[in-house]
């Protein structure tokens, strides 16, 4: 196949017959149309007259351009001209066709495969013998290349899936050996189908390939990008795109995706908690590669809890040159706890200081911890510190609360904890927490007094790392001539090794460790006398951590340094121990059980039975063949779980452009379309031009009549349209179908009323006002996401509705923003309101002004027009919606319906708001019109507004008074509403159930 | 088998020769038909010989008119009356030789349009219809150039003229025939014209010079007047002998229609000079109109002349 820029030819050699047009042309110009034969008896009155306007006898210019061009295009057409051509096969004799098969192919997976189903086509055409190996198949590395019949190639490829780590090249070195020490009966045809990224071997593997006969290598048109493991640097968050090719300025979008933790105050427990818990996009940044860099690094800004909650980081929107979205498991990566921002509490014991913060050791602890952690202090100072008794249990069980969001937990100068905040605290730290105490009076005076009742150091207490000697020691004072301590250099064995030590670090005061056997291995801090500065013990998973000073600079001028905010740093990095640093994995004997795997394409999916559990060791290498990127987790000695995330990338990779293939070999790119051929459309239009060519010979020889022309040329354009390429040889079922077509257009529906009926879908009305229909949409969307996550309703895209052209039948609610702009309804819109409203349609008004009424009582600006609009509706007696209407317990119970504010809803008037029926009797069903269901519910609260989401499941506006647990509740309200219209009365019917089975049962 | 195929073959010529004579006899009929239509335009128009003529029975006295020959009154007549002179005309009962010659060369198979007739059915038919009229009033007529060639009376002759009719010709194009006839004799000359223009003349000079008055009527196609071509186009003659090729047809109109008119001129100036009468006919017209004019042409002729020349 000859190829011309994105045309390829099939039959090249017809292409040399171009060369004959000239000849063509002289023989045509000399060869005029032959004359038309007339039969006529006057030709002996013309045997005598001279031909006066004898023109040459040659064919007009216009009519041989025409004839050439026609028979340009037919050889063209023969040359079988194919659009964006599959690549083909060159030669005979074996075949053998490499994949790399790793994630990196996954970007334009299917382009690939195609490819590869094709070449494994041809082959088998031409009964060639197929071997076909992937790179990065999880299988051992073949022995041998076994070539058989291509059929067997075919099933491989179209089962192949692309795996989730980079392929290795040098896997088939042992398999080539066979053939490069002759043992082959020909040179083989060598194709590779790369990911145009460089991997371990690739040049010297092109190199041998390309020594056993020819070799192609297919690449991408762009290599793809991928994410580094995001960083985390002061605190900060970062994540890394890749790029293998240095080329201009460019902008990635990357997505932070997690579930986000019900909020702390939620305390609700059911559904609403895993619900919530659903993974979706949580932000979306921008990374821009500047010109000429391989890197592009974004910093991901979120709130801590939310950044907490983040599973894994994406790229989003990248394309392939195909166009098709690029999802692999190189642009995918999870994570862990590695990458949590620690939160941190801070309790203390002082009493009284906030008058004078630089003499609070809180003050200090804040700046140290403010760039590593976030930290919250925690108002359990008197109830922690006090003996009150009565607060007792309050703080225990806000120290419950505070146990449940705190990473670490910061105690200054806390003496005597309470029994139970004790055990909470111990269950706490045994869990994985991280206890950092600072000593201070009330630490010392508990030393004291302990010492005092038994005159020895007691039992080591559980929160402390080390038995305190009574009264500490102060140095440098009036009475001592023992001056100001400095520090040692931190021990190995600490996890403030390296960092610097300067003099200017003293310590006037401490509280004394009792010394033992244990001690010294439990220093990670010591002054240069000896004494420890820092002591620490494992307790169950987590730790407990003792300053021996205090967190303020009475005692030493640490809290003073920056040598303090390093050591925090280092200590709210170890904070929660649970997650395990890939450098500890490697002497970790554990095994590691995967729990969510990523595929090539970076999807997330639970790992399969199966999966084996995995030697730390093992992981420690990173991502490779047959360890794929996932979430793995292993229980640690004391029954915690720890988890681990591995990504397809590590840290220090960088992406690199695969290498130019070796001397000789093709190098070609994979194309993205499917190959059109262009015969048929030449063809045709050849054709159209011979029965041209007809036309214009009869015009020439004077043939062609008016009336004869307008037939021939409606003539020439139906066959024209005939000839022109249909897909092969269905032109039978075309036409029928055609037919069918044609008779089908008499019922035809619109679309998107066909979409509407077929589907489940909550409808707005379309006001005059853009603004207005945006939220509408962008709420409905809101409310169909919770639907769709919390009920089994699964509707489909919101759709807009105008009142007055569309078809409202088709929808079960209509929810209906009131707004100045929209003008009066007409007869036709009202006949179909209240049409809608009689069979069960549940209209949903919202004048979306309660923040402008007092109490939400109505009398907002908007209620004119709700008056305007609705005047002409048939509309039931309204009341305001009872606690005990079946609106507020068709799926939630409610007390209240807000949206983005709160306000009364207004629905139908029930028979007991329309006073007693005769004779007394209460009307057992309460509305007898469509089963008790409202048609209308009007209320201001901005419903939409609260439920507004964009695509990207970001929300678009605040919430009004109550926060996000309004904007809950707003949903809630919706789901209620969606039940409501779906179900009607099914939940106040279910309130007579005791009394039909009291019945029955009788 | 074989013998049914040799038998086939000798019984072919006879075959063919029935067929012909089959499509003959088919076509006669409609010939009849239409002469007969055509004839009775004329009777009703012209009350055919009832007129005066050489004869024997009376047929009227008129006032003798200067240049009457004395011989023609009738004293007896005039004796009764006062003043005037008579003369006694005798019904005409002379029986003339009218010799028809009817084009049927090939030229005259041409129509223009399917929905016309050809020259040669249009011919056939006035010279039937002339046949028709001149044997009801027992004239002896002849069908030149045919095996109906001889002067004769009576339906056998009929008959004979008109099988010679429905017969066409080889040749291309047609020129008359030599033939001799009696003095004062008639010819009638039906053809489109477009033989031979010189051999033509000589023929009308050598029937006029035995004596014979004539009648000359050209039936053209509407097509071979208005020249309809344009383009590239070859005309050949219905025989193919002829052949004329032109690039384009359209600019010789012009020459075409100035070489047949002057055709016309010179056929008409033919004529005058030797008292012979011509008219155009074309076949899209109608063909009573033509039919008139010939009968009319014919009878008056024959009154002027029977009349007057005394002969």
């Amino acid at each position: 196949m000859t190829s011309l820029g994105g045309i390829g030819f099939l039959q090249p050699l017809f292409l040399i017959g171009l060369l004959l047009l000239p000849l063509l042309w002289w023989l045509l110009r000399a060869t005029p149309p032959s004359p038309r034969r007339v039969r006529f008896p006057g030709v002996a009155v013309l045997l005598g007259l001279e031909d006066r306007e004898s023109t040459p006898r040659r064919t007009p210019l216009w009519l041989l351009i025409l004839r050439c061009l026609a028979a340009a295009l037919l050889l063209l057409a023969f040359s079988e001209p194919l659009l964006n051509p599959k690549a083909r096969l060159a030669e005979d004799g074996p075949l053998l066709l490499v994949m790399d098969g790793g994630w990196g192919d996954a970007a334009e997976w299917d382009a690939r495969r195609r490819t590869a189903l094709d070449f494994a086509e041809q082959a088998a055409e031409r009964e060639r013998p197929v071997a076909f190996v992937s790179l990065a198949a999880a299988e051992v590395a073949p022995e041998r290349l076994e070539f058989a019949a291509a059929e067997a190639a075919i099933e491989l490829i179209a089962a192949l899936q692309p795996q989730p780590w980079a392929p290795d090249p040098t896997r088939i070195g042992t398999a080539l050996e066979a053939f490069e020490s002759g043992d082959r009966a020909g040179p083989i045809e060598v194709i590779w189908l790369h990911d145009g990224l460089a991997h371990e071997g690739d040049e010297a593997i092109a190199g041998r390939l390309q020594a056993l006969g020819s070799l192609r290598m297919i690449g991408p048109v762009a290599p793809p990008l991928a994410l580094a493991p995001p960083q985390i640097r002061d605190g900060k968050m970062y994540v890394s795109a890749l790029r293998a090719e240095a080329a201009g300025a460019r902008a990635v979008r990357i997505a932070a995706i997690g579930a986000p933790r019900a909020s702390e105050e939620d305390e609700d427990v059911d559904l609403v908690a895993a619900a919530t818990r659903a993974e979706r996009r949580l932000s979306t940044v921008e990374a821009t590669f500047a010109e000429g860099a391989l890197r592009a690094e974004v910093e991901i800004d979120l709130p801590t809890a939310i950044r907490n909650a983040l599973s894994r980081l994406e790229i989003v929107g990248e394309l392939s040159a195909s166009g098709a979205p690029a999802a692999h498991a190189g642009a995918a990566q999870l994570l862990d706890d590695r990458w949590r921002r620690r939160t941190v509490a801070l309790v203390s014991g002082e009493i009284g200081q906030e008058s004078q913060p630089l003499l609070s050791g809180l003050h200090y602890l804040r700046a140290a911890l403010a760039p590593h952690a976030a930290y919250r202090e925690a108002r359990l100072a008197q109830a922690l510190g006090a003996s009150s008794t009565e607060r007792r249990g309050a703080s225990a069980e806000e120290f419950g609360a505070l146990a449940g969001w705190a990473d670490a937990i910061v105690l200054s100068d806390i003496g005597r904890l309470d029994q139970e905040t004790e055990d909470a605290l111990i269950g706490w730290v045994e869990k994985g927490g991280l206890l950092i105490r600072f000593a201070g009076v009330k630490l010392a005076a508990l030393a004291e007094e302990e010492l005092g009742y038994s005159g020895q150091a007691l039992e080591e207490s559980p929160l402390l790392p080390t038995r305190l000697r009574g009264g500490g020691r102060a140095l440098g004072g009036a009475l001592s001539w023992e001056s100001p301590q400095p520090l040692r250099a931190f021990p190995e064995t600490s996890p403030f090794f390296g960092l610097e030590v300067g003099p200017e670090v003293t310590v006037k005061r401490q509280v004394l460790a009792e010394p033992g056997p244990e001690l010294s291995e439990r220093v990670w801090a010591a002054l240069a006398d000896g004494t420890p500065l820092v002591t620490a013990k494992s307790l169950g998973e987590g730790r407990v951590v003792l300053f021996h000073v205090t967190a303020n600079a009475e005692w030493s001028s640490l809290p003073l340094s920056g040598l303090f905010v390093e050591m925090m740093g280092r200590l709210v990095s170890v904070a929660p121990a649970l997650a395990a640093s890939e450098a500890s994995l490697a002497e970790d004997a554990r095994s590691w059980t995967p729990v969510r795997l990523m595929d090539g394409f970076g999807r997330v999916a639970d790992a399969p039975g199966e999966a084996a559990p995995l030697p730390g060791e093992s992981l420690a290498q990173g991502v490779r063949i047959g360890v794929a990127p996932g979430l793995y987790e292993t229980e640690t000695e004391s029954g915690e779980i720890a988890s681990l995330a591995l990504s397809a990338l590590d840290e220090d990779d960088i992406l690199a452009p695969r290498a130019p293939p070796p001397l000789g070999a093709a190098s070609e790119t994979l194309s993205g379309e499917g190959e059109t051929p262009l015969k048929p459309w030449l063809l045709s239009a050849a054709t159209s031009l011979l029965l041209l060519d007809i036309l214009a010979a009869l015009l020439v020889a004077g043939r062609l009549r008016t009336r004869h022309a307008a037939l021939a040329l409606a003539t020439a354009a139906a066959l024209g349209a005939w000839a022109a390429p249909q897909p092969s040889m269905a032109q039978a079922q075309t036409e029928q179908r055609g037919g069918e077509a044609a008779a089908d257009e008499d019922r035809r529906v619109d679309p998107a009323e066909q979409y509407a009926a077929l589907e489940t879908v909550l409808a707005y009305v379309v006001t005059s006002d853009p603004a207005v229909d945006r939220v509408s949409s962008a709420g409905l969307l809101g409310l169909s996401a919770a639907l769709y996550q919390r009920t089994a309703i699964e509707p489909g895209e919101p759709a807009g509705v105008d009142l007055e052209i569309d078809d409202i039948s088709v929808f079960a609610i209509l929810y209906w923003p009131i707004t100045s702009r929209q003008p009066d309804l007409t007869d036709n819109a009202i006949r179909k309101l209240n049409a809608f409203m009689r069979t069960g349609g549940l209209l949903v008004v919202d004048t979306r002004d309660a923040h402008q009424t007092f109490g939400g009582g109505g009398g907002g600006p908007n209620e004119g027009h709700l008056r305007r609009l609705l005047s002409r509706l048939d509309l039931p007696r309204l009341e305001p919606v009872r606690p005990e209407h079946v609106l507020t317990r068709t799926y939630y119970i409610l007390d209240e319906l807000p949206g983005r504010w709160r306000g009364a809803v207004w629905v139908e008037a029930t028979n007991r708001a329309r006073g007693p029926l005769p004779g007394g009797r209460r009307a057992l069903f309460e509305a007898a019109a469509n089963d008790g269901v409202s048609p209308i519910i009007i209320g201001a609260a901005d419903w939409a507004g609260a439920w507004a989401i964009t695509d990207d499941g970001d929300y678009l506006y605040p919430m009004g008074q109550g926060g996000d647990r309004q904007r809950e509740y707003a949903y809630r309200f919706g789901v209620n509403l969606a039940m409501y219209a779906f179900t009607g009365n099914y939940k106040s019917d279910q309130v007579h159930i005791p009394a039909l089975l009291d019945r029955l049962g009788n | 088998m074989n013998d049914d195929a040799a038998s086939d073959d000798a019984l072919a010529p006879i075959r063919a020769l029935r067929r012909d004579a089959e499509q003959t006899a088919a076509a006669l009929p409609v010939l009849l038909a239409r002469a007969e239509r055509l004839a009775a335009t004329v009777i009703l128009g012209a009350h055919g010989r009832r007129r005066s003529g050489h004869g024997e029975t009376f047929w009227q006295y008129r006032h003798a008119m200067p240049g009457d020959p004395l011989p023609s009154v009738d004293w007896r007549r005039s004796a009764r009356s006062e003043s005037a002179l008579f003369v006694r005309e005798t019904e005409w009962e002379a029986a003339q030789t009218v010799s028809i010659w009817c084009d049927r060369s090939q030229a005259m198979a041409y129509r223009s349009d399917p929905r016309l007739e050809t020259k040669a059915e249009r011919a056939a038919e006035l010279a039937a219809a002339l046949s028709l009229l001149l044997m009801r009033g027992g004239e002896r007529l002849a069908l030149i150039g045919t095996p109906a060639g001889r002067p004769s009376v009576g339906q056998a002759q009929l008959t004979r003229v008109l099988h010679a009719l429905v017969q066409s010709e080889d040749e291309d194009f047609g020129a008359p025939p030599r033939f001799s006839a009696r003095r004062g004799g008639w010819a009638v000359f039906i053809s489109d014209f477009f033989g031979d223009e010189a051999a033509l003349t000589q023929a009308i000079r050598e029937t006029a010079s035995q004596g014979l008055s004539g009648i000359l009527l050209q039936v053209v196609d509407p097509a071979e007047e208005s020249f309809p071509f344009d383009g590239r186009v070859l005309f050949e003659s219905m025989a193919r002998r002829l052949r004329y090729e032109t690039d384009r047809a359209g600019a010789m109109r012009d020459d075409y229609r100035d070489a047949l008119a002057a055709r016309r001129a010179r056929l008409r100036e033919t004529a005058r000079k030797l008292g012979w009468l011509f008219a155009e006919h074309r076949t899209d017209q109608s063909a009573a109109p033509a039919m008139l004019w010939l009968w009319q042409g014919l009878s008056s002729d024959m009154v002027s002349r029977g009349g007057g020349g005394g002969r």
